[in-house]
C-alpha cells in the first residue's frame, strides 16, 4: 500500500542570481513498511529531496511544483506541499521522522540526551515531563545504549558517534512514525559501525513497521538494506526498480557505470579501477537533454537535445534513457 | 584535581586584583591632579599655573586622604563625600538596573522578532537594527523630554501616576524617564546579538534536527537557543556596560538626575567647590565607580566561565 | 523584480545617500547657504509660521524657526542652519584625524597580534582592559577638560582632540583588526603558503592585505560612526574643538563659554542649561542632535553595508574598489612607465592626475601687493626712542614733539587731513574730575632711614619706585598749593619677625601686619601698577595691606611689598593713596624693627599739553561715491612712559606699534592705484594710562569726534599692536565682531587665516572681547563691521632695562607689517571687492 508518493518534486536554490534545479522533476513512492534507497553522487539532489519532504527547505531554496501525497492511512491523504508549517509540525517526528549524516552535530551540545529524546513525546504525545523520560529511557535500551538510566542524564559529548547515531534513531522512532527518513546515516561513521546502525535501523523499521527511505552514496549500504531502490543524478531520477534488479540488470547507463565502480574482491588484481569518464555537470551548467549526456559513454546525439522521459519498461523497473 | 584547580583559581583572582589596584592607583593619581592645574598662555608665551612640585604634594596628599579615610568626611555642601556618594550611588543604580531589565524586556523579544522575518526582506530588516545603535544620547533624551514635557503639560497620567515632573530626582517616579532613556542602546545591541544568535544557530544541524522533530519555533527559542542567547549576551556584557555607563553620565546630566554620573561632571566643572573639596569628591566618586565598574565587570566575567560547568553538572 | 528589491543592499545604499549629503556640505557649505555663520543678531522682525498664516512678529535671540533662519538661531542669535553647514568641515575633520590616528596605530598592532607577536596582543588588551574599567567618556573629559585644552586654536585643537582619543581608543579596532587577521591566517590557504616556504612579511603584503582591506575599510566607517557619537556626548559636557570666547551678562547670558567657530558639538554644549527651558527651545538642541545622527546614521550604514558587499562572493563594489587599488597602486603605475608604449594613454591620465594634486597641495600663495620695509619702520622707531623725547608722556613736552614728528611725516607723505585736520586735542586733565591729573612727575624723591643713630639716604628709581601719589596732591597741584619744599612723610617700623612685619606711621597708631605669603593662598591685595596686576599670580610673594591713616589725615603713604618687581619703569601716576615700591637693599633695610622711615618728595609736574589724537588719511577710488562709503581705520598708539627719572634706559617697545604704522602709511600711499576703500591712519595718545580710560585718546576719539564718523561710515577698525621682544616668537591677533546687524566677518576670517599661513605667521589667536582686548580695540570695535588687533597688547619686557631697540623682534615687526598690508590689499573683504 502506497504511503508516499512524491510526483513531479522541484525544489531550486536561488543564489547569486542564479537559478540552481537541485530537484528538477522528481517522482518517487514508497510504499508501508519497505526500505527504499535513494542512490546518487553529492550534489545529486538526493539530501534536497528529503528536506523537501520534510518541509524543511528555508531560503535561498523553494520548493517549486510537485506533490507529496502522505497516505496515512486508508482513508486520509495529505498533500505535504499544501500543508502549512505548523500543520507539518504536527507530522514531522511524529508521522515522519528523519535522521541525519553527522550525528556529532545533530545533538544540542548542551541539552541531556535523554530529555532530547523525551521532547518528541511532550511536543506530540501530550506526555509529561516524568513519563516522557521513563519512555524515554525504555526507547534508549531498546537502540542499545547500556546503563540507559544514568546515560540518559549525560551530555551529547559522552557519546561515541556511532551511540549518538543510535540515540538519532530513538528519537526518531519513540513517536511511531509511519516513514523513517535516513539521509546516508552512516556515512560519517566507521565501517564496523556502519553494520550496527544498518541492523538497528532494519530492526526498528520491522518491529514498529515503519517504512525507510534510506538516502545514500554507498552502494553497499544498499545491497545490504533496500528493497527498491532510485538512482538520482542532476536533479533527476535515472533508473528506479528492486534492490535486486538494479544489481543484476541495470539499465541505465550511468547506473552500470555506477557498478562498475565497484571493485569486487574476486576481481584481477592488475585490473585498473574503473571510472566513470568526465565530472559532474555544475547545476548552473547543466547540458541541453540528457544530464548525463557529457558522460555517457553509449551517448547518441539524440540525447544531447531531448531529455528523455522516465519510461516503465518493465513492471516495477523504470529507465530515463533513450536506449529504450 | 581539586588542589590544582583552587591553585589554578586563586591565581586567577590574584591576577584581576592586581589590575584592579593598578586601575585604582592611576585613577587616584589622575583625580590628584588639582582641578586647576593647566596651562595657560599671556603675552605671547606659555606659563604652567602650578610647578609639578605642587602637582607632587597634592597627589600625595590625595592618596594619604584615601588610605586613612578621611577623604570620605570631606563636607561638602553640608553633607560628607561618603553620604553622598551613598545616595548617589543608589539613585545610579535604580537607573543601570531599571535599564538593563527594560532592555532585556525589549531588545530580546525585538531580536526575535527580527530573526524571524530574515532572508524575507534581505537587508532592509539591518537598517531597523542599525539605527537604534546610530541615535546619540542627546537625540535620546530630547525625545524622550519632548514627550515627558507633552505629557507633563497636558497633565496625562498613567494608572494614576503622573504627571511625572521631567527633570530632577525626587521621587521613583523620576527614574522612569532616565530608565527608558538609557535603555534604547543597550536594547538596539541585545536585540542584534539575539538576532544574528538566532541566526547562526538556525543552520546549525542540530536546530534542523529539533525541526524535523516537529518542534515549534517557540519551542526551538526556548529549550535550544536561550541558553545560548544569554550565553552571548552575557558575552557581550562588557560592551554593553561600557556603553551604559557612558549614556549614564549624559543622561544623568540631561535629566538633573544626580546619580553618580551627575555629581562627576558636576566637581570638575562647578565653581562653589574648593579645588581641594572638588578633587576628593571626584576621586572618591571615580574610585567608586571604577570598582564598582570592575567588580560588575568580574562578576560577568566569572557568570560565563561558570554557567557551561554548572548546566554539565546538574 | 522582488528578487531585484531583495538584493539591494539598503545599509549600504541609504548609509551611501546620507554620507553624499553630508560630503557635499563638507565641500560646498556655500552651495547650500548664503547666511554667515558668526553673524549675531540681537533682535529683530521675523515671519513665522502660526496657525497656518505668516505672522511678523518681534521676536530676541535666541530667534526660533522662521522664515529667515529655517532651523531658527542659537543664544547668540546665530542663524543655526548655516552653523551646521559651516560646521561639517570642522567636526568631520576632527573625526577623520581620530580615526586616522587610531587607525596608524592599530593597523600594525592588531596585525602584528593576529599574526602572532604575543607582545602586541598584550598590549592590545591591557588597554582594553584598561579603559573597560573606566569609561572613554570619563577619561577623555576629564584631560580635555584642562584649560589648555580649551583655550587651542581650531587646528591645534583638533590635533589634541586626536591624540587624546585615539590613546584611549585605538586598542577596540585594533582588537577587531587582530581578530579579522587571526582569522584570515587560520585559513587554509594559508597553510599552502607557509608551505609554498613564503616568508610571513610576504604573506602579509601578498595573501593577508588584500583579504584585509575590505574589513578595514568597514572598521573604518564605523569607527567614523562611533568617534561622532563620543564627540556628541562629550560635546554635552562642554567639551568641544575651537576656539571661544566668554559670553558676557551684557550679551544675552551670563558668563558661558560660547563656541566661535561653527562645529556641531559646540551647539550642543548648552544642553543641559537649554533642556531646563526646553519647551520654548527645542530647536537649540533637536537640530544640532538630528544632525550628529544623521552623520553618525550614514557612517554607521555605510560600514555595514560595505562588511555586507564583501561577505558576497561576487559584488560590484568590491571589484569596483579593487579596480581602484589597481588604478591608484605605485607599484602598477612604475610598471607602466617602464612599458610607456603600451600604457601610454594610463600613464598620461594617472601623470597629470598627480600634477594636478601637486599643484593643489603647493601653489605659491599670492605674492604681497606690496611690502612692509622693517628697515624704514626701524628709523622711525630710532627717532620716537630718541632720548630728547623722555618717552613720549602725554601733555608733556616730548610728548607734543613726536606728535609733530608723526604730522609732519604723514604730511610727506602726501596723506591728507581727515576732515580738515591732521589733529585733534583733548585734555590731559580728566574733565569730569577737576584738579586730577593722571599723570605726573617726580623728579626726585628721597627715603632716610634711622636706627640707632645711623642714618642711610636712598632715592627713587635707584632704590625705590614712586608709582602713586595721593589724589590730594594732584589737587594742590591744580590749585596752585603745592608746599614749596614739597612732602614729607614719617613713620617707623614695630616689629619684625619671620612672618610678618608691622609698620606705623606717626601719627598713625595701630600697626598693621604685614603676611609673608605661602603658596597661592594667603595674598592679601592686589596691586596693578602700569598695566601689570602682582600680588597673585606667583607662588612666593608678599602681599602688604596699605597702612590706612585714620580719617583726617590727607595725605597717607603705602608700602607695597613685594618679590615680583623688576627692575624697569616705573611712572607716576594719581591714586587713592600714596605709595612706594622698595627693593634691593632698601628692601632688606627695611625687613627690621625699629627703623624710622622718612620720605620726602619734591614738588610733582603737571604736563602742560593737552593730549593729541593724529589722523592721516588715504581717500580710496570709493571717496567721490555717492552714498555709504567703507572706511579701514587703522589705530596705533604713540605715548609712553617717562624716561627722564633713570639713568641708561631707552624702552623702545612702546613705540613699535607707531613705528610699524608709520611705514604702513608709507607702503600704502605708494600703491599705484588707489585702494577701492579709503584708509584713514590714527594715532593714540594716552594710551599708557592707568585707570581711568578717560584720558586715552582712544576715549576721547571714540566719544567725541568718532561717532560722527561711525554714524557716517561703515568702518573696519585695524588696530597696529606693540612688537614683542626676541623672546616672543607668536605673534597675538584678537578678532572681535562688531555689534551690529548683518556683520559678515566669517568669510573675512578665513582669508586671513588662509593668508597667515601662506605667510607662515606663528600666531595665537583670540576672540573674547574682554580677556585680551585693550581698552582701545574694545571702544573703537563697538560700531565697527569687525575689528582686529595685531600684535600685542602689553609684554612683561616693556620698560624692562633691556628693554632697547636691539631686542625689538624684526620677525615679528615685519609679520605684524606685512600681515597688515595683505590683508588691506589682498582680502577681499577689505580691498572693496567682496566675495
Amino acid at each position: 500500500m502506497k504511503l508516499l508518493e512524491v510526483k513531479n518534486l522541484k525544489t531550486y536554490f536561488f543564489i547569486h542570481d542564479q537559478e540552481i534545479p537541485a530537484v528538477d522533476g522528481v517522482d518517487l513512492t514508497i510504499n508501508k513498511g519497505e526500505v527504499v534507497a535513494l542512490i546518487g553522487e553529492s550534489g545529486s539532489g538526493k539530501s534536497v529531496t528529503s528536506m523537501s519532504i520534510m518541509g524543511l527547505i528555508d531560503s535561498p531554496g523553494k520548493i517549486m511544483e510537485g506533490e507529496i501525497l502522505f497516505h496515512r492511512n486508508e482513508l486520509f491523504t495529505d498533500n505535504l506541499l499544501k500543508k502549512s508549517d505548523r500543520e507539518l509540525q504536527g507530522i514531522r517526528g511524529n508521522e515522519i521522522s528523519m535522521i541525519y549524516q553527522d550525528p556529532i552535530t545533530s545533538l544540542h551540545p548542551m541539552l541531556k540526551v535523554g530529555d532530547q529524546v523525551a521532547e518528541v513525546l511532550q511536543i506530540h504525545k501530550k506526555m509529561g515531563k516524568k513519563q516522557a523520560k521513563r519512555e524515554a529511557v525504555e526507547m534508549l535500551k531498546r537502540v542499545g545504549i547500556s546503563d540507559a538510566e544514568q546515560r540518559a542524564d549525560e551530555l551529547p559529548e559522552k557519546f561515541s558517534g556511532g551511540m549518538r547515531q543510535r540515540i538519532m534513531i530513538a528519537m526518531a522512532m519513540i513517536s511511531n512514525p509511519k516513514l523513517l527518513i535516513a539521509d546516508e546515516p552512516t556515512t560519517a561513521l566507521d565501517v564496523t559501525i556502519q553494520a550496527e546502525i544498518l541492523d538497528l535501523l532494519r530492526k526498528m523499521g520491522q518491529e514498529e513497521d515503519a517504512a525507510i527511505l534510506l538516502i545514500t552514496h554507498d552502494l553497499g549500504v544498499v545491497a545490504e538494506m533496500a528493497d527498491r531502490v532510485c538512482v538520482m543524478y542532476c536533479g533527476k531520477i535515472m533508473e528506479e526498480a528492486d534492490a535486486k534488479e538494479l544489481f543484476k540488470h541495470p539499465k541505465n547507463p550511468y547506473t552500470q557505470g555506477l557498478m562498475e565502480c565497484i571493485p569486487r574482491i574476486d576481481d584481477d588484481r592488475r585490473k585498473t579501477l574503473q571510472i566513470i569518464e568526465g565530472y559532474v555537470p555544475h547545476p548552473t551548467d547543466f547540458p541541453k537533454g540528457c544530464r548525463f549526456s557529457t558522460r555517457c559513454p553509449k551517448v547518441m546525439d539524440r540525447c544531447r537535445e531531448e531529455l528523455p522521459e522516465l519510461i516503465e519498461i518493465e513492471p516495477g523497473h523504470k529507465v530515463r534513457c533513450f536506449l529504450y | 584535581m581539586k588542589t590544582e584547580f583552587a591553585v589554578n583559581l586563586g591565581k586567577k583572582i590574584f591576577y584581576q586584583a592586581i589590575v584592579l589596584v593598578m586601575i585604582l592607583v592611576i585613577i587616584l593619581i589622575a583625580s590628584g591632579i588639582p582641578t586647576d592645574f593647566n596651562v595657560y598662555y599671556e603675552y605671547g608665551q606659555y606659563h604652567w599655573s602650578m610647578s609639578l612640585e605642587e602637582v607632587r604634594l597634592n597627589i600625595f596628599q590625595h592618596f594619604q586622604g584615601f588610605l586613612s579615610g578621611e577623604i570620605f568626611d570631606v563636607v561638602i555642601a553640608g553633607e560628607s563625600i561618603g553620604t553622598l556618594f551613598r545616595s548617589a550611588f543608589v539613585l545610579s543604580l535604580k537607573v543601570l538596573f531599571g535599564g538593563t531589565v527594560l532592555a532585556f524586556l525589549i531588545g530580546v523579544p525585538k531580536g526575535i522578532l527580527d530573526s524571524r522575518k530574515r532572508g524575507k526582506s534581505g537587508t532592509f530588516k539591518l537598517l531597523q537594527s542599525y539605527i537604534p545603535l546610530s541615535i546619540p544620547d542627546v537625540l535620546t533624551v530630547g525625545l524622550v523630554q519632548f514627550g515627558a514635557i507633552y505629557l507633563y503639560y497636558n497633565d496625562i497620567t498613567f494608572f494614576g501616576l503622573g504627571p511625572i515632573h521631567f527633570l530632577g530626582d525626587e521621587s521613583w517616579l523620576s527614574t522612569i524617564y532616565p530608565i527608558i532613556s538609557i535603555s534604547i542602546l543597550p536594547a538596539a545591541y541585545m536585540s542584534r546579538i539575539t538576532a544574528s544568535t538566532i541566526e547562526d544557530l538556525y543552520t546549525k544541524q542540530f536546530i534542523i534536527t529539533a525541526r524535523g522533530k516537529g518542534c515549534s519555533f517557540g519551542q526551538i527559542l526556548r529549550q535550544h537557543m536561550m541558553k545560548n542567547i544569554v550565553f552571548e549576551i552575557l558575552s557581550s556584557s562588557p560592551t554593553i556596560m561600557a556603553v551604559m555607563f557612558s549614556s549614564l553620565i549624559i543622561i544623568e546630566r540631561l535629566f538633573y538626575y544626580q546619580g553618580l554620573g551627575y555629581h562627576l561632571i558636576f566637581f570638575f566643572s562647578s565653581y562653589s567647590l574648593t579645588p581641594e573639596q572638588a578633587s576628593a569628591a571626584f576621586a572618591v566618586f571615580i574610585m567608586g565607580l571604577a570598582f564598582f565598574y570592575y567588580m560588575l565587570f568580574m562578576g560577568f566575567k566569572g557568570m560565563k566561565t561558570w554557567i557551561l560547568p554548572k548546566i554539565k553538572e546538574s | 523584480m522582488v528578487h531585484r528589491l531583495k538584493r539591494i543592499n539598503y545599509p549600504l545604499l541609504v548609509g551611501g545617500v546620507l554620507l553624499l549629503f553630508v560630503m557635499f556640505a563638507y565641500f560646498f557649505p556655500h552651495l547650500l547657504t548664503d547666511m554667515d555663520p558668526n553673524v549675531e543678531e540681537a533682535a529683530k522682525y521675523i515671519e513665522v509660521r502660526r496657525g497656518g498664516e505668516l505672522v511678523e512678529e518681534y521676536s530676541t535671540r535666541p530667534f526660533p524657526p522662521n522664515e529667515e533662519n529655517r532651523f531658527g538661531s542659537d543664544e547668540a542669535g546665530r542663524d543655526l542652519y548655516s552653523r551646521l553647514i559651516y560646521g561639517t568641515r570642522n567636526t568631520l575633520r576632527v573625526a577623520f584625524s581620530v580615526v586616522l590616528f587610531r587607525m596608524l596605530i592599530a593597523m600594525p598592532m592588531g596585525i602584528m597580534a593576529g599574526m602572532g607577536v604575543k607582545t602586541a596582543s598584550i598590549v592590545i588588551n591591557t588597554f582594553n582592559t584598561l579603559f573597560t574599567a573606566i569609561p572613554k567618556l570619563l577619561i577623555s573629559f576629564v584631560i580635555l577638560n584642562v584649560a589648555y585644552f580649551r583655550n587651542l586654536e581650531m587646528q591645534h585643537s583638533i590635533w589634541a582632540f586626536a591624540i587624546v582619543l585615539t590613546v584611549v581608543g585605538w586598542s577596540k579596532v585594533a582588537a577587531l583588526i587582530e581578530d579579522q587577521t587571526s582569522r584570515i591566517m587560520q585559513e587554509d590557504f594559508i597553510e599552502g603558503e607557509i608551505a609554498a616556504g613564503k616568508s610571513y612579511r610576504q604573506i602579509g603584503s601578498q595573501n593577508l592585505m588584500p583579504h584585509l582591506i575590505p574589513h578595514v575599510v568597514s572598521y573604518t566607517f564605523m569607527e567614523i560612526g562611533m568617534v561622532l557619537f563620543l564627540l556628541a556626548q562629550l560635546a554635552v559636557l562642554t567639551v568641544f574643538v575651537g576656539p571661544r570666547r566668554i559670553a558676557l551678562a551684557e550679551s544675552f547670558s551670563a558668563g558661558f563659554e560660547m563656541a566661535f567657530e561653527p562645529e556641531w558639538g559646540s551647539m550642543l554644549a548648552r544642553a543641559p542649561i537649554i533642556i531646563r527651558s526646553f519647551h520654548d527651545r527645542m530647536w537649540l538642541i533637536i537640530y544640532p542632535a538630528l544632525t550628529f545622527f544623521l552623520a553618525i546614521t550614514g557612517f554607521n550604514l555605510t560600514g555595514e553595508g560595505l562588511r555586507i558587499e564583501f561577505q558576497k562572493r561576487s559584488s560590484r563594489v568590491v571589484s569596483f574598489i579593487r579596480q581602484g587599488f589597481f588604478f591608484f597602486s605605485p607599484r602598477i603605475y612604475i610598471e607602466q612607465w617602464k612599458n610607456l608604449k603600451t600604457y601610454w594613454r594610463a600613464v598620461g591620465v594617472k601623470t597629470l592626475g598627480l600634477v594636478a594634486v601637486l599643484l593643489f597641495f603647493f601653489f605659491p600663495p599670492e605674492p604681497s601687493m606690496v611690502q612692509f620695509n622693517t628697515e624704514k619702520a626701524f628709523e622711525h622707531l630710532e627717532v620716537l626712542t630718541d632720548e630728547s623725547l623722555e618717552g613720549r608722556v602725554i601733555g608733556f613736552e616730548g610728548g607734543r614733539r613726536s606728535g609733530d614728528y608723526i604730522i609732519h611725516t604723514l604730511q610727506d607723505y602726501g596723506l591728507e587731513p581727515w576732515q580738515g585736520n591732521y589733529y585733534h586735542e583733548f585734555p590731559s586733565m580728566d574733565p569730569g574730575n577737576t584738579g586730577y591729573f593722571e599723570r605726573l612727575v617726580v623728579e626726585k624723591a628721597t627715603l632716610v632711614l634711622e636706627k640707632n643713630g645711623i642714618k642711610e639716604t636712598f632715592h627713587v628709581n635707584e632704590d625705590f619706585f614712586l608709582p602713586h601719589l595721593a589724589k590730594s596732591i594732584s589737587l594742590d597741584l591744580y590749585e596752585g598749593n603745592v608746599p614749596e619744599d614739597g612732602y614729607t612723610f614719617e613713620g617707623r617700623t614695630i616689629t619684625y619677625e619671620e612672618d610678618h612685619i608691622e609698620i606705623g606711621l606717626e601719627p598713625h597708631i595701630d600697626p598693621i601686619p604685614l603676611i609673608k605669603a605661602q603658596g597661592r593662598q594667603e595674598v592679601s591685595r592686589y596691586f596693578y601698577v602700569q598695566g601689570q596686576s602682582f600680588g597673585g599670580s606667583s607662588p612666593t610673594e608678599l602681599g602688604f595691606p596699605t597702612i590706612n591713616a585714620p580719617a583726617g589725615v590727607p595725605y597717607r603713604l603705602g608700602i607695597i611689598y613685594t618679590d615680583e618687581f623688576d627692575d624697569r619703569i616705573i611712572n607716576t601716576y594719581s591714586h587713592t593713596n600714596t605709595h612706594i615700591i622698595p627693593f634691593g637693599e632698601l628692601r632688606e633695610k627695611l625687613e627690621n624693627a625699629d627703623i624710622h622711615i622718612t620720605l620726602h618728595l619734591d614738588p610733582p609736574k603737571a604736563p602742560d599739553y593737552p593730549g593729541r589724537n593724529i589722523m592721516g588719511f588715504l581717500p580710496g577710488r570709493n571717496w567721490e561715491n555717492e552714498g555709504p562709503r567703507d572706511l579701514v581705520i587703522i589705530g596705533a598708539p604713540y605715548d609712553g612712559f617717562y624716561t627722564g627719572g633713570r639713568e641708561g634706559f631707552n624702552p623702545a617697545l612702546s613705540a613699535t606699534a607707531a613705528a610699524t604704522s608709520l611705514e604702513l602709511a608709507r607702503a600704502l600711499s605708494e600703491l599705484d592705484e588707489p585702494l577701492e576703500k579709503s584708509i584713514m591712519f590714527i594715532f593714540f595718545d594716552g594710551e599708557q594710562s592707568e585707570f581711568p580710560f578717560r584720558l586715552r585718546g582712544s576715549f576721547q576719539y571714540n566719544r567725541s569726534r568718532g561717532r560722527f564718523e561711525q554714524a557716517d561710515f561703515p568702518y573696519t577698525y585695524i588696530e597696529v599692536g606693540y612688537t614683542g621682544n626676541n623672546q616672543v616668537n607668536r605673534m597675538d591677533i584678537n578678532f572681535v565682531n562688531g555689534k551690529g546687524p548683518g556683520r559678515e566677518s566669517y568669510f573675512a576670517r578665513d582669508e586671513l587665516l588662509k593668508r597667515l599661513n601662506d605667510l607662515n605667521v606663528d600666531y595665537r589667536m583670540f576672540y573674547d572681547n574682554r580677556r585680551m582686548t585693550n581698552y582701545s580695540l574694545y571702544s573703537v570695535s563697538i560700531n565697527s563691521e569687525f575689528s582686529m588687533r595685531f600684535g600685542g597688547m602689553y609684554f612683561p619686557f616693556m620698560n624692562l632695562r633691556e628693554d632697547t631697540i636691539d631686542e625689538v623682534n624684526e620677525d615679528y615687526m615685519k609679520d605684524l607689517g606685512q600681515i597688515i598690508l595683505d590683508t588691506v590689499t589682498l582680502n577681499p573683504l577689505f580691498n572693496g571687492e567682496g566675495m
